[in-house]
């Protein structure tokens, strides 16, 4: 695929995506730069990959690291989370799953933003972290785990 | 939502929701203006310094230039113009003369000892005369009477369809590190402006000057439009080389808008330097030195390996194993991400092994480096091709006082 093409379609989720994992909304779109310019220099090997997605999210794993290394420490600012006036219940429900996710473990949201949003395979999953597959197994398990009563909390405050 | 176990499909659908919360501006529309198509081998740096009328600069160290003089008077510094910031380097090192006159540079790299070369490069975008590039570039340490090359604008003539676009901002840049010229800062934000611009100016990697039209503007920090009928200027480290649409340049950056040839507006986006990321540290010890040069031998022809300790840490981006137990091993180092990508460009052996000639020892981590700050940074070795930049090739090695690597990446 060419890489102008693959921007134009994943930069929006990639963006989505590091935000969910902990990213300064202000700094995500900086990071996903950061990650697909990295990725532009090896674009024909990772094109011609079996999982470019896999390579993609590794970067963009790494990229945010570094990012967090070099400029903020903390976990994701929940009082910076949007509110929208009137009440819909569906953006509430975002914002709370949100909340959940920051006050998690970050090993459980990893995996649950790369699985269920980024929808990496398990194994691609697992490439993406540096782990193996029987880790992200058993960190997925104890983190559908974890998100449930977070999200039930948030939903009846 | 009470069960205590989440299903994929809801798990699937929460974060769906919650990503829903999250704006995201649509792309500028992603032509790659200027860019080659990336291959594998090339250093498309220096095609897209070419092709996206990028400008570079670091420019001299003005007391210098001063003290030596050339014969004419330099007019008395305006007392509010502020020099604080810029980078000197010591003797043996390359000092900043990007955005000095061929004859500024000339005077300023004569008195420091070296011998001066100079090409010409016709351009339109540029006013004539300025020192665009050094190779080395500032703060590389060359030998006593080490010849660099400057790189300075000519004018093109009758081939350009109007006057130089952008001399406003390399008078700007001029007046940050105080060479003679016009006073092109109207105040207000100029006086942030002129001190970053300086200090960015004389970092030891390069500046760079480019045009950014509307449709690159929606990248992260350069989202507000220029007012109407005025051309916007990024000046920013050339971690990344030239403007890739879509892709910005990393903070802090310097935005200067030009109407009608002056400067009309001017602002600093991005955190400012942390000047202790720059301390210049002193060059590697002969062990060091040494052990880098046999990694280098080893990495290209896979004789006779460095000293590396019983395990050695990987720090390069992307690698799954942390630790490397059989360092000796080029292997080991191959495969930058485990998936499968060997000689993927992350991979520290791969990257000397396609290099050739000869290379440049430097003691610490580039500023422009992100990743892990691991380990002492005075036992860092930073092995790169002559002239470093951040988007070329490099090799960090962590040697210690024996001369044993202990860290790659």
């Amino acid at each position: 695929m060419d890489f102008s093409a693959y921007v134009a379609r994943r930069r929006p989720r990639l963006v989505r995506t590091v935000v969910l994992l902990g990213c300064p909304p202000a700094d995500a779109e900086d990071v996903v730069q950061a990650a697909l310019l990295k990725c532009y220099r090896s674009w024909p090997r990772v094109a011609a990959a079996d999982h470019p997605d896999a390579y993609v999210h590794r970067v963009l794993v790494t990229t945010l690291y570094d990012a967090r290394q070099r400029r903020w420490n903390g976990e994701l600012p929940t009082g910076e989370l949007p509110d929208r006036p009137g009440a819909d219940p569906a953006w509430a429900e975002g914002v709370a799953v949100r909340r959940a996710l920051a006050a998690m473990n970050p090993e459980h949201r990893e995996v649950l933003v790369l699985r269920y949003f980024a929808d990496l395979s398990e194994r691609d999953t697992a490439r993406a972290l540096g782990v193996a597959p029987g880790t992200v197994k058993s960190r997925t398990a104890r983190a559908l785990r974890a998100l449930a009563p977070l999200v039930a909390t948030e939903e009846t405050p | 939502m009470s069960e205590e176990f989440l299903n994929e499909a809801e798990a699937r659908r929460l974060l769906g929701a919650a990503a829903a919360t999250i704006e995201v501006d649509d792309p500028a529309p992603l032509t790659l203006t200027g860019l080659p198509e990336p291959r594998p081998h090339r250093r498309w740096s220096l095609l897209v310094a070419v092709a996206a009328s990028v400008v570079l600069l670091a420019s001299a160290a003005w007391v210098v230039a001063r003290q030596l003089g050339d014969g004419k008077q330099v007019p008395p510094e305006p007392a509010e113009r502020p020099t604080t910031g810029e980078h000197a380097y010591g003797q043996g090192r390359v000092p900043p003369v990007v955005g000095g006159s061929a004859a500024e540079a000339r005077g300023v790299l004569t008195a420091a000892g070296f011998r001066v070369v100079v090409e010409q490069l016709q351009s339109c975008t540029d006013p004539a005369g300025i020192v665009r590039s050094s190779d080395p570039t500032a703060g590389a340490t060359l030998a006593p009477a080490g010849r660099v090359r400057l790189v300075v604008t000519a004018d093109a003539g009758a081939d350009c369809p109007e006057p130089p676009a952008n001399g406003a901002v390399w008078d700007l840049v001029r007046q940050a590190r105080g060479f003679s010229g016009p006073d092109v800062c109207a105040g207000g934000d100029c006086d942030e402006v002129l001190p970053v611009l300086a200090e960015l100016a004389t970092r030891p990697e390069r500046l760079e000057v480019a045009e950014y039209d509307d449709a690159d503007l929606r990248c992260l920090a350069l989202a507000q439009t220029p007012e109407p009928g005025a051309r916007r200027y990024i000046l920013h480290i050339g971690w990344q080389t030239g403007r890739l649409t879509g892709v910005c340049p990393r903070p802090p950056v310097v935005q200067v808008d030009i109407r009608d040839g002056r400067v009309a507006a001017v602002r600093v986006r991005g955190p400012l330097p942390d000047a202790a990321d720059l301390t210049m540290l002193p060059d590697p010890t002969p062990p060091r030195r040494a052990t880098a040069l046999q990694f280098v031998r080893w990495a290209r022809t896979g004789e006779d390996p460095p000293a590396f300790a019983g395990r050695v840490r990987n720090l390069t981006p992307g690698f799954a194993v942390a630790w490397n137990d059989r360092p000796t091993d080029r292997s080991t180092w191959s495969g930058c991400s485990g998936l499968g990508f060997p000689a993927c460009g992350l991979d520290p052996v791969a990257a000397a092994y396609r290099s050739t000639g000869a290379v440049e020892l430097a003691t610490g981590i580039p500023p422009c480096a992100g990743g892990d700050r691991w380990g002492e940074e005075a036992d860092v070795v930073r092995v790169s091709a002559p002239g470093f930049a951040c988007d070329d090739w490099y090799v960090l090695l962590w040697i210690d006082d024996a001369g044993v690597i202990y860290g790659v990446r």
